[in-house]
């Protein structure tokens, strides 16, 4: 047990008070002369035994008291958690640390790992011996057994990494180990910040991985020491969204998206330090808010020494300097191609153009493929897929929504039948006549694929003319007819999309062979596809994983270890760029009452780290010590009520008082 | 008068005998005496009060036969009244170490009883009966016999006065020599805290009334040791004992005041038992008030 204020443990021995009041009370006792001794000597040897211990515990309920009260003024702390003096120790303690990014923010001169780490290790040692210590960290989510909890901060397992936590997956990995190992009682720590995007609270998982572990282990307590206090330096993230190369007349221009996060709204403008192949540029970017995205522009000499190369994007250091570095990769910017499934050769033959009018202006290629063929396709060297048939289903269907999920783009169009994708579903035809054709009446042009030109322009929907089209339901609508219906829509699945049109490209079902809407909508999704491509080279900490390829991943710049720290890395002989995840940018913390609410039907505790002076893994309990005096102090006046007067005594009392008179 | 004399008088207080004196002291049981008095007596004697017709026998006087009788019946019988006597009174007074206790600092148990039994003594006298005084202290006794002389008061207030309250209490064997000494019927009137064995205690008593006489006891409790206000630890010195006790009274109070109801219950019991007249009287009671239900009490019974 820890105190925040221990120059009050000095009156401890204040509570010896009423012990020294009794014994000098026994020392200046009075004496009187007195005539009953009969009774006095009979009731001092028969005083019974019960009378002594009530008087001994009159005085031990006094020590108690001045000892409650002296601890509440030194602000105790549930030290090492209060259950450690009450509990016996579990067969197994999981120790499951979030190594998340966000817990590398300083507060008080330590970031919230160490301050983690420093009180798990405190916690752990009265445990030492007695329980099985395993550790799980978030990042590699691995059961290791720690044999002396002191060793807790030197180990690589708790070192500090710009991965995201998944706290749901990595319980898993702890429910692995109790179903393996089979500990009689098992107790979990979760030492967190309870960033909400770790641990998705609303995620369905929790209640299957709760009744698991229930039914896996007998005794199972749960303690999550809270450390989500917000620091009170401003933290600033920068992340690079896409980096690539382009051809201009004056050699290669390279393009660097970057967005930055900023806890603060206040307007600033915010230093940047951008590295290009060693070579620095500093700037400053207006900030406004708290998501800033910007666009950085690099002209690369010609030659083949610069074709491609690595960089870095860094913003003056805060709180987490973990995030304060965004690294990229670039190379020559690669042939993206797209696949136009389609049986029909007129639409089939609209699509390929519209995907790529010029071959040799652009480094775009189309290839038609008969849908009797998309099996054999190698859908992943595609940018985009163009699906002007009826939506596929089985193996093919599985097959493209894997795509999706990995990036992927895929464009449907209406096709001869009915049918439905991940929940986009294409429903019975309608058929206008050629001068009664349906018109675009509104569409989103603010984002998206629809969204206006760089100029401002808008697209030119209203000037489309359709005249076949099918009910088109499910997903999002970004553009609609002026009956209302859904003219085109859009669902995103992982980290790719489907965007779905309610008519074709055949001259009999509308005019989108005309291109003025079908080029851009194609371009636009194709640049979208292509980012999939591109960023082959740019990874997120923690998903990379090379142990499959087998090839030597030799650390260029930042970390070390490319599935824990950000960096720029070789791989055989490509450029990896290693970023921390976009999900830590997001500084929101999950409440925790949320949090109660996921573990309810567990024995869960909440302890919260306020960042005193002293770390623990603690809260204060003073109340529970006033509680504790109050309740000594109503024992004590209980015990010293006097004895309760019998019916007789109190009639002879009364007699004689009802005769005493003033003596004359 | 002197003011030795003056200070012997002080035991009685002249406006409480004034009051008392309406209540005379009587006795419920038939007493012998040498003078014709107020009290019943188990011989015939000469009163206004009707007894019985006896058969005359030689030797009685002619002038007691009734004629009347002898007129209707032929037969010679002698008519008897009641005989009214006189009483013998011996007050015990109890001077032990304990009877010297007073919690005020004023008035001792002791005091307490000087003034009821000199007040008795005076009314007992002053009706024409005998008075007599043992105070009991330690091994020593002074006996005073009884008489109905008024001069005799001054002997009985004298020999009060200057008892002192010492030694251990030796009322048992006392009590007992007492009652074996008293030869005839008498009312003896004893003064006392009574800190002894009870069971003892209600034997003395048995003892007396096996003989005959009428016992009365003023049982004298200070308030301190009823109530034994102590709180504080307190060393207790044995007031007849070269003895103490260092305890906390928070501790012992409850048995003690236990000890002490079962002991005043058990002398109450055992007074009723043998038809003691009991009275428990606390030393900060009005003396006259005590006296006055002692005298209103016997005259009703």
């Amino acid at each position: 047990m820890t105190f925040l204020e221990p120059i009050m443990l000095y009156g401890l021995p204040l509570a010896l008070l009423p012990v020294i009041i009794h014994l000098l009370n026994k020392l200046r006792h009075r004496s009187v002369r007195w005539a009953a001794m009969m009774f006095l000597l009979s009731a001092n040897r028969t005083a019974t035994r019960q009378a002594r211990i009530k008087q001994w515990l009159i005085l031990l309920m006094r020590v108690f008291a001045v000892a409650a009260l002296v601890f509440v003024v030194s602000r105790p702390l549930a030290g090492g958690w209060l259950g450690w003096v009450f509990q016996g120790a579990p067969d197994a303690i999981l120790i499951v640390l979030d190594r998340s990014l966000s817990m590398e923010t300083k507060i008080n001169g330590a970031t919230k790992r160490e301050t983690a780490i420093q009180i798990l290790a405190n916690s752990a040692r009265a445990y030492q011996g007695r329980s099985q210590l395993i550790l799980i960290d978030t990042a590699t989510r691995t059961p290791q057994e720690i044999g002396d909890p002191a060793l807790l901060g030197r180990l690589s397992f708790t070192a500090a990494s710009d991965t995201a936590a998944d706290v749901i997956a990595t319980l898993e990995s702890g429910l692995e180990w109790i179903q393996r190992n089979k500990p009689g009682s098992t107790e979990i720590w979760i030492a967190s910040d309870l960033q909400k995007s770790n641990w998705q609270p609303d995620n369905e998982r929790w209640r299957d991985l709760l009744a698991r572990l229930g039914s896996a282990t007998s005794n199972l307590r749960v303690r999550l020491l809270q450390i989500s206090n917000p620091s009170p330096i401003e933290d600033n993230s920068v992340l690079i969204k896409d980096a690539f190369l382009k051809n201009v007349p004056e050699g290669k221009l390279l393009t660097i998206e970057l967005a930055v996060e900023r806890t603060s709204s206040e307007q600033v403008n915010l230093p940047l330090n951008i590295f290009v192949n060693r070579t620095r540029q500093y700037i400053e970017i207006p900030c406004q808010g708290q998501s800033v995205s910007y666009r950085h522009k690099v002209l690369i000499e010609e030659g083949d020494k610069y074709a491609s190369g690595w960089g870095k994007v860094e913003i003056s250091a805060d709180s987490n300097v973990r995030n304060n570095i965004a690294y990229f990769v670039y190379s020559a910017p690669p042939v993206l191609k797209a696949a136009i499934i389609s049986s029909n050769s007129i639409g089939g033959r609209i699509l390929t153009i519209a995907a790529a009018p010029s071959k040799s202006d652009t480094n775009r290629m189309a290839e038609l493929v008969p849908v009797e063929k998309a099996d054999s396709l190698n859908i992943g060297d595609y940018a985009l897929v163009v699906w002007n048939e009826k939506p596929p289903s089985g193996e093919l269907a599985e097959k493209l929504r894997s795509y999706v999920r990995s990036g992927g783009v895929v464009l449907f169009f209406a096709g001869i039948d009915e049918g439905n994708f991940e929940g986009i579903n294409f429903g019975k035809e309608d058929q206008t006549e050629q001068d009664r054709a349906l018109k675009v009446a509104s569409w989103q042009e603010n984002e998206g694929v629809l969204a206006r030109t760089e100029e401002g322009l808008s697209l030119p929907l209203n000037e489309l003319r359709i005249f076949k089209r099918r009910q088109l339901s499910g997903g999002e609508a970004l553009a609609r007819f002026e009956d209302g219906s859904v003219f085109i829509a859009r669902k995103v699945l992982g980290k790719g999309q489907i965007i779905a049109c309610a008519s074709s490209v055949e001259p009999d079902c509308s005019n989108l062979r005309e291109g003025i809407v079908l080029v851009p909508l194609i371009q636009r999704l194709f640049e979208s596809g292509a980012k999939r491509i591109r960023q082959s080279g740019m990874l997120v900490c923690g998903e990379a994983d090379f142990r499959a390829i087998g090839e030597s991943v030799v650390p260029v710049e930042g970390g070390s270890d490319y599935r824990a720290n950000a960096g720029v890395y070789r791989v055989g002989g490509r450029l990896v760029a290693v970023n921390h995840p976009e999900v830590e940018d997001n500084f929101e913390i999950a409440d925790s009452s949320e949090i109660r609410s996921v573990f309810n039907g567990v024995n869960f505790t909440l302890f919260e780290e306020k960042y005193s002076n002293r770390s623990s893994f603690q809260s204060e309990i003073w109340r529970s010590f006033l509680i504790a005096m109050v309740l000594f102090l109503i024992i004590e006046s209980i015990l010293v009520l006097p004895p309760r007067v019998r019916p007789q005594q109190q009639f002879v009392q009364r007699q004689e008082n009802a005769l005493v008179e003033d003596p004359k | 008068m002197s003011s030795e004399n003056r200070s012997e008088w002080n035991l009685i207080d002249p406006d409480v005998l004034s009051r008392l004196s309406q209540y005379p002291l009587t006795t419920s049981l038939p007493m012998i005496g040498t003078v014709t008095g107020l009290h019943k007596s188990p011989h015939k004697g000469a009163s206004v009060e009707f007894a019985e017709y006896r058969k005359y026998v030689p030797g009685d006087d002619i002038r007691r036969l009734d004629w009347r009788v002898y007129a209707r019946t032929d037969r010679f019988y002698v008519k008897e009244f009641e005989a009214d006597t006189n009483l013998r009174c011996y007050l015990a007074l109890d001077c032990s170490g304990s009877m010297g206790f007073s919690s005020d600092g004023k008035t001792s148990k002791l005091d307490y009883a000087r003034k009821l039994a000199a007040t008795l003594a005076y009314l007992a006298i002053q009706q024409g009966d005998a008075v007599g005084v043992h105070c009991l202290s330690g091994d020593s006794v002074v006996d005073i016999p009884p008489r109905r002389n008024p001069t005799h008061l001054k002997v009985i207030f004298d020999v009060m006065q200057r008892a002192k309250p010492a030694g251990k209490t030796n009322l048992l064997p006392l009590l007992h020599e007492l009652a074996e000494k008293i030869r005839q019927r008498a009312i003896v009137i004893v003064f006392s805290d009574f800190f002894c064995d009870l069971r003892q205690l209600i034997s003395c008593f048995q003892h007396l009334r096996f003989q005959k006489h009428d016992l009365a006891i003023f049982h004298l409790i200070d308030p301190q040791e009823i109530e034994f206000p102590f709180e504080h630890p307190t060393r207790f010195i044995d007031m007849e004992d070269p003895m103490s006790l260092l305890t906390e009274p928070n501790v012992i109070k409850r048995q003690y005041l236990k000890n002490l109801d079962e002991f005043l219950n058990g002398i109450s019991v055992g007074c009723r038992q043998f038809n003691v007249d009991y009275r428990r009287v606390i030393t900060n009671q009005s003396y006259e008030k005590v006296l006055a239900d002692f005298l209103l009490e016997r005259n009703n019974k």
